[in-house]
């Protein structure tokens, strides 16, 4: 197949394709354990032969020789003596080699299968003995009932199916455009000849069929993706018509994931995008109510001015001068008029700013349901795995998947498949023990391994738990010790902490990496995955007993309320569903124990830390007598943290900022205010860690700079700059802010520009030098002016300091400000 | 949510609601957005392909920072933009300078001078290159632009990472996948 179109086709495919894999792996299984239920054997014939129609149409032969094998290996399904293990086995093998097929090609690299003839010779050892097989030949008949009408197709049937195929094929071969059009326009002939003959109970799929036909002609990858659907439909539309067994409608339709749910293939990228325009359409109405807003307050100075004008005249009339009187009060006529106009345009703008943000209240709505995906989609492979573990390992293990019918948030489920197959994965190899062990511990000889999906209100728990040997808290404990993890009294460290302690990155005893768990990665890798989807990951473990993971995440990613607040001088977000209340403090319900603050709130005592502290900034101290606070919660773990100020509440769109911030756990992203600010979301369950077992943060306070510059970036990397360095900052964005903020909070050094609006920095430095109270403050100035006249001028002005932007070096800069603070606070 | 199956989703009803949202917001074209779709414009401007380049011809976006001439390759270039529209974050390390809006996304922007080895110059950065690299966006700010520049393959050289190539004339042409790499930007 030519690459370009393969490429377009892959991502498509490869959805398509993992989720047969999962519907063959699953049924499998379930079939294994079930033997009578024959009906399950269907599907996954049926779901084996479209994969094998799919791989074929693009060409990925190795793919189509598997899941050929795979439909020749049930078909000696016996429902008397069940599915054989070996032929689990070797099926799952294959699933597995298609798997890495797959990953290869998302990968960008060529769909190959490694080992491909040992797996096919696997398969076909395990199918029916002796029984020749050949490509596209019919299915032997599965079941002896329902008794099935045996139709054979008749020939004037399927020549028309043949020939469409063959057209099909034409189609997707890199061809130009010439023979791409006629292959198209063959089709099309073939498709109405088709219709016509097409008994009454596949004319559905039939229409289907000549639908897809209509879409051949799109342009680019869409006229593409209906090719390949096209070969799919019609690779039904061949078994139906050979095999003559009706299936039932749901699973007639498509065959879609197991729990039989309709579903709708959207491209990941696609719904993002839709997304990310209704959050720009919510946007532009909040900019819109702002600006009719500011109709309103038109209207009302010109009612100011009316009024004003209004008393001139009464004044005049005592003085009689008539003709002026007539001209005002022409001119007040016309005002009123225009007064009025303004209010009822405000009136309807807002009435239709009303309506539209209804309407994109709802979109929104809509869409957020669309990212919502069952949590089968992510719980279903962990049964391969299982079964293919415990297989080789000869441990035999029990899963129980609860709350598949969960609907959670699409990325959600894509990001959280691989951790939870680590977590599973490790309670296969290294939870469960070996049965000689299991029966001397009095258990039964199957391991019992529970993956649960539970809706915690705004929030939902994935919890794995098994019922095996539990943690070594020996080997943590003194493999903590070794890596000096934790301090100097190990035995101080309760069980509970010390279980947390196996997510710290490379930590690992010897019994807990291996091949089978995941060649070595750790699982820091489960946690920063969760920390980065804003969740909290805990474990319990209880000796010879039980390991519990408990995964705590919110259920939506694409927007939420969050509570808006102020800290250190900048806006922050926190997801309102971590947020259990917001409370007032009073100085009655503080209390400082040894170990750090805490506080009261009803009948629990919980740490008390400032969000600056915890975010590694200075904080402000507290300027009211009630101190509001925030009861953060995720999972088990409470606090009570403080910022400067609780703004208010606001539903939010928040967008990922990407791999660069990767290193920086307390940010999950950024979203857009209603007024256009941008705010960045903090990542709750990171806080929660920060916060020391009892509230205490050390924080050394260093000495404060005021910034002053109109160039917001400069403010930023200064302010960065300088915060690293030790100091506290307090950013201005021209003089007369700067003179405010020095008044207020007497810094111990000034930086400022030279060229801003409003009160430059020469002023500034003036009128610092001119304030009794400020006089002693130095002042330096960091500007790109380089001329000896603008340089004598800035130190005439009061400047200790005279810095060129382009040339001064920030290690200097740094230096020169810690001796110049210093000096200022002897 | 959590129970039940989702209700149907009706696509024609969505697109009407769009649609319907659409119209009502009405085209509003604010000082701001202008601007910014002005530079849009003469970055693609800058971007695009020349008729008759040849084969060896790199073409470059060339721009100052730390008061020296870097460059990127024009391809990695996706927009150029006013830093005024940039806007900082919560507790972010000095690297971090903020984030500004780009094509509906959020798009973090980046001071790379210290992790380009320059201690020296903190010119105001007026303008922010936003790049596409690995699927994502980012925007590194930088203190001006140079313009676009095509220079012969065979005059780079090879540098050490986090550079590319270096000119003959000394330009820089940065690496972006080692600068943008995570965890490489401390």
């Amino acid at each position: 197949m030519d690459p370009g179109l393969l490429r377009q086709v892959w991502p498509i495919f490869s959805v398509e394709a993992r989720e047969q894999l999962a519907v063959i792996g699953g049924g499998l299984l379930q079939l294994e354990a079930a033997p009578g239920r024959v009906a399950l054997l269907d599907p996954v014939r049926r779901t084996a032969h479209s994969l094998k129609g799919a791989a074929a149409s693009l060409g990925l032969t190795a793919v189509e020789r598997l899941a050929h094998a795979l439909e020749g290996a049930l078909a000696g399904y016996d429902p008397g003596e069940g599915l054989r293990a070996e032929v689990v086995l070797a099926s799952l093998d294959a699933l597995e080699a298609i798997e890495e097929a797959l990953v290869a090609g998302d990968a960008g690299r060529p769909p190959e299968v490694a080992g491909l003839e040992p797996l096919l010779s696997a398969l076909a050892s395990v199918s029916g003995v002796g029984r020749p097989r050949l490509v596209g030949a019919r299915p032997a008949p599965v079941m002896p009932a329902p008794p099935a009408p045996e139709r054979t197709p008749s020939p004037s049937l399927l020549e028309p199916l043949e020939a469409m195929e063959r057209d099909l094929a034409r189609l997707l071969a890199p061809a130009d455009e010439a023979g791409r059009s006629a292959a198209r326009a063959d089709v099309e002939a073939q498709v109405e000849r088709l219709l016509e003959r097409m008994p009454a109970d596949v004319r559905p799929l039939a229409l289907r069929v000549a639908g897809g036909v209509g879409r051949l002609g799109a342009p680019g990858p869409a006229g593409a993706r209906a090719a390949a659907a096209l070969a799919g439909d019609l690779v039904e539309l061949r078994e139906r018509l050979e095999s003559g067994v009706a299936p039932p409608p749901e699973v007639a339709v498509r065959p879609g994931p197991a729990h039989g749910d309709r579903s709708l293939r959207v491209l990941a990228s696609t719904l993002d995008g839709l997304a990310h325009r209704v959050e720009q359409l919510l946007l532009g109405g909040a900019r819109q109510a702002r600006r009719i807003r500011e109709v309103g307050g038109l209207e009302a100075s010109a009612r100011e001015a009316m009024r004003r004008l209004d008393q001139a005249l009464q004044a005049l009339r005592v003085t009689g001068a008539d003709q002026e009187r007539a001209a005002i009060e022409a001119a007040l006529a016309e005002l009123r008029g225009l007064a009025s106009g303004l209010r009822s345009m405000a009136r309807e703008g807002l009435s239709e700013f009303e309506q539209q943000r209804l309407t994109g209240a709802l979109l929104r709505d809509d869409l957020r349901a669309l990212r919502m995906v069952p949590a089968a989609v992510m719980l279903e492979p962990l049964r391969v795995a299982v079964r293919e573990l415990s297989g080789r390992l000869g441990r035999p293990v029990e899963l129980t998947l609860d709350g598949a019918e969960v609907r959670i948030d699409r990325r959600l489920a894509d990001e959280l498949r691989d951790p939870l197959l680590h977590l599973v994965r490790n309670a296969v190899g290294h939870g469960i023990e070996r049965a000689e062990v299991r029966a001397a511990a009095g258990k039964p000889p199957a391991g019992r391994l529970t993956v649960r999906v539970v809706p915690r209100g705004g929030r939902v728990g994935l919890v794995v738990e098994d019922d095996g040997g539990g943690l070594d808290l020996a080997a943590i404990r003194s493999r903590a010790a070794e890596r000096g993890l934790v301090g100097d009294e190990p035995e101080s460290l309760s069980d509970a902490a010390l279980a947390r302690l196996i997510f710290t990155p490379g930590f690992s005893t010897a019994s807990q990496v291996t091949a089978v768990s995941g060649r070595g990665v750790g699982l820091d890798v489960v946690l920063e995955a969760v920390t980065r989807l804003g969740g909290a990951v805990d474990v319990r473990s209880e000796p010879g007993r039980s390991t519990c993971f408990d995964l705590d995440l919110p259920l939506t990613l694409s927007a939420s309320a969050a509570i808006l607040v102020r800290v250190a001088g900048d806006l922050a977000a926190l997801p309102a569903d971590a947020v259990e209340r917001v409370v007032l403090l009073g100085p009655r319900d503080l209390a400082v124990a040894p170990d750090g603050a805490t506080a009261r709130v009803g009948d629990a005592v919980l740490p008390l830390v400032s969000l600056a502290a915890l975010l590694g900034l200075s904080a402000s101290p507290p300027h009211a007598a009630l101190q509001p606070a925030l009861l953060l919660a995720v999972g088990p773990r409470r606090a009570l943290v403080t910022p400067d100020e609780v703004l208010g509440q606001q539903e939010l769109v928040v967008g990922s900022l990407g791999a660069v911030t990767a290193g920086l756990p307390h940010l999950i992203g950024a979203a857009v205010l209603d007024d256009g600010r941008m705010v960045g979301l903090l990542n709750p369950a990171e806080l929660l860690r920060r916060v020391p077992a009892a509230g205490r943060v050390p924080r050394p306070r260093g000495p404060r700079v005021l910034v002053a510059d109109d160039a917001q970036t400069t403010r930023s990397a200064m302010k960065g700059l300088l915060e690293e360095a030790g100091f506290e900052v307090v950013v201005a964005e021209d003089g007369a802010q700067a003179l405010r903020l020095a008044a207020e909070l007497v810094p111990a050094v000034v930086v400022t520009d030279v060229e801003m609006v409003r009160v430059g920095g020469l002023e500034l430095a003036r009128r610092l030098k001119a304030d009794p109270r400020l006089r002693s403050v130095p002042v330096v100035m960091v500007t790109s002016l380089e001329s000896p006249e603008a340089r004598a001028a800035g130190l005439a002005a009061g400047a200790d300091a005279y810095l060129v932007k382009r040339e001064v070096a920030r290690d200097e800069l740094v230096a020169l400000l810690r001796r110049l603070a210093g000096a200022a606070e002897r | 949510m959590p129970d039940g199956p989702a209700p149907p989703v009706d696509f024609d009803e969505l697109q009407r609601r769009l649609d319907e949202v659409e119209a009502q917001l009405g085209e509003a074209p604010r000082g701001g957005d202008r601007r910014r779709a002005l530079m849009a414009e003469r970055a693609r401007a800058l971007a695009a392909p020349r008729e008759a380049v040849s084969e060896d011809a790199l073409p470059l976006l060339v721009f100052t920072l730390g008061g020296v001439s870097h460059a990127v390759e024009v391809e990695a270039v996706v927009q150029v933009l006013e830093a005024r529209g940039l806007q900082r974050l919560v507790a972010t390390p000095p690297w971090l300078l903020g984030a500004l809006v780009a094509r509906g996304r959020v798009v973090p922007v980046l001071d790379l001078r210290r992790r380009l080895g320059l201690a020296r110059g903190l010119g105001d950065l007026g303008k922010v290159l936003v790049v596409e690299h690995d699927g994502e966006l980012v925007g590194i700010a930088v203190e001006g632009l140079e313009g676009r520049r095509d220079v012969a393959r065979r005059t780079l050289s090879e540098a050490a990472s986090p550079l590319r190539w270096r000119g003959a004339d000394g330009l820089a042409v940065l690496e972006l996948s080692a600068l943008l790499a995570p965890r490489g930007l401390g």
